[in-house]
């Protein structure tokens, strides 16, 4: 996953607009999760999609779903680029979502709260087993985000965490993970503490 | 510090108190801390004797623990403060 990210972004660096090493990340965590998840589980970028929304209400693109595979319909597929789909996914289908960032800093994880905020009206309730039609996520839900890289500097991961606290009020957040500190490329244990 | 050539990751989770947490770590100052691959931010208060703040946890084998915890709290069998897998919390030479 680190090396497809690595080589992704030295080859955006040439772009005028560097946003391919993200693409790569999600697309690399995604292919990961479905290697890993049981095979109930499936994985795709895409859309969440409610009865409950209006129709006419934009809806917001999501790096990672995960959903029920076996019972879940798709309601429809995009091709986007490098030859990744997304998929719209009824709500009740809705295992997970999971935002992915290339850096971990205050702006990224505050982009990330602000995107999983948007499924806060799926979030507000919960729908009774029985309910034919159902509007909200259901309650074994959760989200989180994922960070591949943070840059060596204390007062950086400070500023992000204190962001991130905002993100209690998301049912079932259950934080994040940052795949690696970046010196030079790598991150060794030996080199904690952070040096500012 | 003993050297070591494991990578780490860094587990993002949300902490609980019923105080306020202010400073956990002062990140002006530059020492040693006994505390090296933990990071505290302060904690906000939500409501009277509850406050909560996130903190960050370096270490090789949160990575597994982080998938593992993923599959748990979809399949509702997630704890807080158990492990939701001993998968991945060790190395084969430790058995």
């Amino acid at each position: 996953m680190l090396d497809a990210f690595d080589r992704a972004r030295e080859q955006s660096r040439i772009h005028e607009v560097e946003t391919y090493h993200g693409l790569v990340a999600e697309s690399e965590f995604r292919k990961w999760l479905e290697s890993f998840l049981p095979a109930r589980y499936g994985v795709t970028a895409g859309y969440v999609i409610s009865p409950g929304i209006k129709a006419s209400e934009k809806a917001p693109h999501y790096d990672v779903i995960i959903y029920d595979k076996l019972d879940s319909p798709i309601l429809w597929i995009e091709d986007q680029a490098h030859g990744n789909e997304s998929r719209a996914i009824p709500v009740e289908y809705v295992r997970s979502v999971l935002e992915v960032k290339s850096t971990f800093s205050s702006e990224t994880v505050k982009d990330a709260a602000e995107h999983l905020g948007d499924l806060s009206p799926l979030m507000a309730g919960l729908d009774d087993p029985n309910e034919r039609y159902k509007l909200h996520l259901p309650s074994s839900f959760c989200c989180g985000m994922v960070f591949f890289n943070v840059k060596r500097s204390l007062s950086l991961c400070m500023a992000g965490l204190m962001r991130l606290t905002s993100c209690i009020q998301y049912r079932g957040f259950m934080g994040g993970i940052i795949l690696r500190a970046e010196k030079r490329g790598t991150c060794f244990r030996q080199d904690f503490p952070l040096s500012i | 510090m003993q050297k070591s050539a494991e990578p780490a990751s860094g587990r993002i989770s949300l902490y609980q108190s019923k105080t306020p947490i202010a400073h956990p770590i002062d990140p002006t100052s530059g020492k040693e801390l006994i505390l090296a691959s933990l990071l505290m931010a302060d904690s906000v208060m939500i409501a009277e004797n509850l406050h909560y703040g996130s903190q960050l946890m370096w270490s090789d084998i949160v990575f597994s623990q982080f998938a593992f915890d993923l599959i748990a709290m979809m399949q509702g069998t997630y704890r807080s403060g158990f492990l939701s897998s001993f998968c991945g919390m060790g190395r084969a030479e430790d058995f």
